[in-house]
This record gives C-alpha cells, structure tokens and sequence, in this order.
C-alpha cells in the first residue's frame, strides 16, 4: 500500500486513495465508488470515508452483504451520507459487514470475511467490520457503520481503533436497512487518537431528520466545541464489578491498568453490582429477533432483489429468501417464534418487562456519576472459525456492548493495546460528555 | 414447552423460509438452546408495563382514536375502494 500524503489537494488525495484500495487484500470492501466525486467547503473538506453497505449512497450498490441484494443499486442518499457529503467527505467505498448485520466477527458475509489488519489471522470483528478494518489499515480517514448491539464498538476494539455509537435518536436512521430499529444508530469509526475528527462526524450528522421520525425534537451534537471540556479530577466512574467478572484474565487485567491510571488522574472509581445485567443480554436478543423477522419480511423478491424462480407468489417468496444465510435464518425464526401467539407473552413481553427495568437501574447509576466504564469486548480478537459454529458462543462476546444499546445510551471505546478496549458510557444525550472524555481518557492511557 | 421439528417448520412457513426436514430437527435443537441460554427473562412478568427508552415522545396525544379522523385519512388514499387502499399488481 501506497502511503497517501495528508496535504494533496482533496480530490487528487481521493484518487490515489482509491487507486490503494483497489489493491486491498483484507476485503474491507464490497464495492468501491465512482472516482468522480469532488469535494465541497465544510467542516469534513476532503475527507475519505468507508460507509458500511447497510447505508444507501445514491448510485452505488448496497447488498447489506447477501447475495439477496447483490445486484440493489440504492435510489438515494442516507441522511448521514448525505450530511457527510454536505461537509465535504468523499464516499470511497461500501465497507463489508456481517450479512445484514448479523454477526460479531466479520466472518458471514457472503462475499467473503474481512482480515484484521492489526491481528493477522484474528476476526476484524463486526459486524461493522469492513469500516473498522479499513480505518485500521489506513485505507480511509473515517467510516460509518451501524451499532445495533456494539457493532461499530466490537470491531474498533479488535482492530485496535475508536469508535462512537450516538444516543438513539440523535443520528437519522434514515437509508439504514434496519436491523433492529428500536436498538440500533449509525455510528462513526476513526483511528486511534482522532477524537477530534470523530467529533467532527458527529457534529455533522446528528440532529433532527424529517425522515426519521425516532429524531424528533433531536439536537445537532457540539462534540467538537465541548472537545476539552472533561477533566479527570473530581469525575465520577462507575464500574460494573460483575459484568468485568465475565471477562478474560487478559482483558480483566488491562483493564484494572487503565483504572489505575484514572484513578492516579484524579477520578474516584466507584465499583458496583448492575442487578439486571443478567438479563440485558436476553433482553437484547430477543428484542432483536423480534424486530430483525420484521423487518426482514420486505425482503421477498418481488420488487427488488435477487427473485427465485417459482409457480406462485408463496414459492417465488420462499425461493428468494433461500439465498439468505444461516445466522440471518436462525434470527428470523427466533423472531418469529417469540412474537408468535404461543411465544409471545413467554418471551417477548417478557423481555420487554425486562429491558424496561434495565433502562431504569441503569439511568440511576448514571444519575449518580460521570460515566460507567468497563471492558468493550471480555475477550481479544479469536481465530477465524472458532465462534462460528456456535451461536451462543457468538452472541455472548456482546455481552458487555449491548447495554448502551438497550437503555438508548451513548458509548464509545477506546484502544488500550494488544485488542483490550476500554468503554466509556453516558446518560442519555451526553454524547459531547462522553466523546470528551473520550479524549481525556486517550491522553492519560496513551501518554501515562 | 421446547420446540420440535414441527414447530420449527411452521415457523418458517409464516416466515417465507424454506427448510428441510432434517435441517428442522438440528434448528430445533438449536433454538432451545439459545432460548435456554435467555432463560432468565422469565422472571420478569408479561403483563404490559409503560417499556419507556426514552425514544422521541408522541406530542399528538397518542394513535388515532376517533373514527372521524380514520375517514378523513382513507378520504386521502388515491384510489381505493371501500376502506382499502389500491396498489399496483407486482405478478
């Protein structure tokens, strides 16, 4: 790879840029977008960026990474592309991800994983994993991707980069093909050190959208201007005691060195117990499934996509559907099973009942400090194929990021080496708070 | 009650999927796992309660309620009959 210098003139940067990687090995991208973009005066003038292929850029294909949309070329702009483009970002390519989201590796897209370019032969993670590999590798100065339940937060923590997932509501979900609506947001990804720039991205795409109705009443972040306002003296942490128990020896120990090294800072660490972290992660998947095989109906082959062939409307359906891959089926089965007459009242409002009460004890905790802070994933980057066959094995490396997801939270990561991360989550709308902190947190762990 | 193959076949039926008998069986075995696994959420009870995210709040005073309101919506549609709105044919 070609080392692009950081002052060409924009356009000619995005060139040569583009010209690296079309020349990728890691298989960041599903499709690289057309050469001919020029960039407009703005806060993000010339810069390049990955969008994860689950957000519509006009003209470009948007597969959501399955073979059933392969071909789908979007008719419009996604409010964040859209924004970005507004301040000048250039759009360099379609990141890969886990086909439609689902995954936590990188490793289900059907047009093959993405390599980890910090980690060779560990999973980027995912499933925004495109988007973090390629920041990563340098490929890109940013990337968009999506957060259901950590994925813009897991793959920043196994490449080694940082990450920021908004409050919901505050980041149009406008052109994302949804996962899971009431969960997810559009998240940026940059290198390790650039909260400045993630700041920026923010500022950018946040705030009231007409087409996404969930935005309403949304502000528009000042992340940037409010950059230095944290300071570690005097602040508050809370750290869930019993969701770092869950954790590798590994990541329990970096950990304990980064709260060591706050503590010395100036911030007063106060360890406590979360009752309801038992439950988030079931209240997180079944919310998930329920919301995923609803909005996976739409996928049908009848007004666009991949169509099967079939004598009737019910098999061309079925025919179409069958190129979906077995995690994206798994899910739409749960889904339906747990919103179904028989499943329902045994598992959806349960988990409704539950999640409720999880929002609830985790708005007291945070009433009462700064921040929460904890591990963003319990373990390091693994070998390819050895979550794979076992999806609960898979679904339990979540178990740290899907709280912010869950209450509508916002959360960052950053990298503390070696594939350890460090979480930082606020009260709702605090994201200049966190993303401050953010940097706070860079400073005395990287320079201590 | 744990899932069966049968159950797992109906599934993917409302939900335009097609499985075979035998991979069936082995999704059946799987999703008891998984749902094991999500257990504890049985705790909690399924009678409603206000689930609250803290998502943009409804200004309007809530869904429609008056049947009034209902008809001057329908009265919107550009072609419908009765109370049905008409979409174009897709086969």
């Amino acid at each position: 790879m070609v080392t692009v210098p950081d002052d060409m003139p924009p356009d000619t940067r995005f060139g040569a840029m583009l010209d690296n990687a079309s020349r990728d090995n890691l298989n960041c991208f599903i499709t690289l977008c057309s050469p001919k973009q020029h960039s407009r005066e703005g806060r993000l003038r010339g810069a390049v960026f990955g969008i994860k292929d689950n957000l519509a850029v006009r003209g470009e294909r948007m597969t959501c990474a399955s073979r059933l949309l392969e071909n789908y070329i979007a008719p419009y702009d996604a409010t964040v592309v859209k924004r970005l483009k507004n301040s000048g970002a250039l759009i360099l390519g379609k990141t890969n991800m886990d086909e439609f989201a689902c995954g936590s590796s990188g490793e289900t897209s059907a047009f093959g994983p993405t390599r980890n370019p910090i980690f060779p032969g560990k999973v980027p993670g995912g499933s925004s994993s495109g988007s973090a590999a390629s920041v990563a590798a340098g490929l890109v100065d940013a990337a968009i991707g999506s957060d259901t339940g950590g994925s813009v937060r897991c793959p920043a923590a196994f490449c080694g980069i940082e990450a920021f997932k908004p409050t919901y509501g505050r980041v149009s979900r406008h052109g994302l093909a949804d996962m899971s609506m009431s969960l997810e947001s559009p998240a940026p990804i940059v290198p390790a050190g650039s909260t400045a720039l993630l700041a920026k991205i923010i500022d950018a795409i946040s705030g009231y959208d007409e087409y996404d109705q969930t935005t309403y009443g949304a502000a528009g972040t000042e992340c940037l201007r409010s950059l230095e306002d944290f300071s570690l003296s005097g602040a508050r942490l809370s750290v869930p005691s019993n969701l770092v128990d869950l954790c590798s020896p590994g990541i329990r120990e970096s950990f304990a060195f980064a709260v060591g090294k706050l503590r010395a800072a100036g911030a007063g660490i106060d360890e406590l117990n979360l009752n309801s972290a038992r439950t988030v992660l079931p209240a997180y998947y079944l919310t998930m499934y329920s919301e995923f095989a609803s909005a996976m109906q739409r996928y049908d082959g009848l007004k666009f996509g991949y169509r099967g062939e079939g004598a009737g409307v019910g098999e061309v359906m079925k025919n179409s559907r069958s190129v979906l891959g077995a995690e994206v089926r798994r899910r739409i089965l749960l889904g339906t099973y747990v919103t179904s007459v028989e499943g329902k009242s045994e598992w959806y409002e349960k988990a409704m009942n539950a999640r409720a009460a999880i929002i609830e004890e985790t708005a007291a905790v945070l009433s009462s400090c700064d921040l929460m802070i904890l591990p963003t994933m319990p373990i390091t980057p693994y070998p390819f194929g050895e979550r794979l066959s076992d999806p609960l094995l898979m679904y339990a490396t979540d178990v740290l990021t899907v709280l912010p997801n869950v209450c509508g939270l916002p959360a960052g990561c950053i990298p503390l080496g070696g594939g350890a991360s460090l979480q930082l989550i606020g009260a709702r709308n605090s994201d200049e708070k966190v993303v401050s902190a953010m940097k706070a947190f860079s400073g005395v762990l990287q320079n201590g | 009650m744990p899932l069966v193959a049968d159950d797992v076949k109906r599934l993917a039926r409302l939900s335009m999927l097609a499985v075979e008998a035998t991979e069936a069986e082995s999704l059946s075995s799987e999703m008891n796992a998984i749902l094991g696994f999500f257990s504890s959420v049985k705790d909690y009870p399924s009678s409603r309660r206000n689930a609250q995210s803290g998502h943009a709040p409804r200004e309007d005073g809530g869904c429609v309620r008056d049947e009034a309101e209902a008809d001057s919506i329908v009265a919107e549609f550009p072609a419908g009959e009765s109370r049905n709105l008409n979409v174009p044919r897709v086969l």
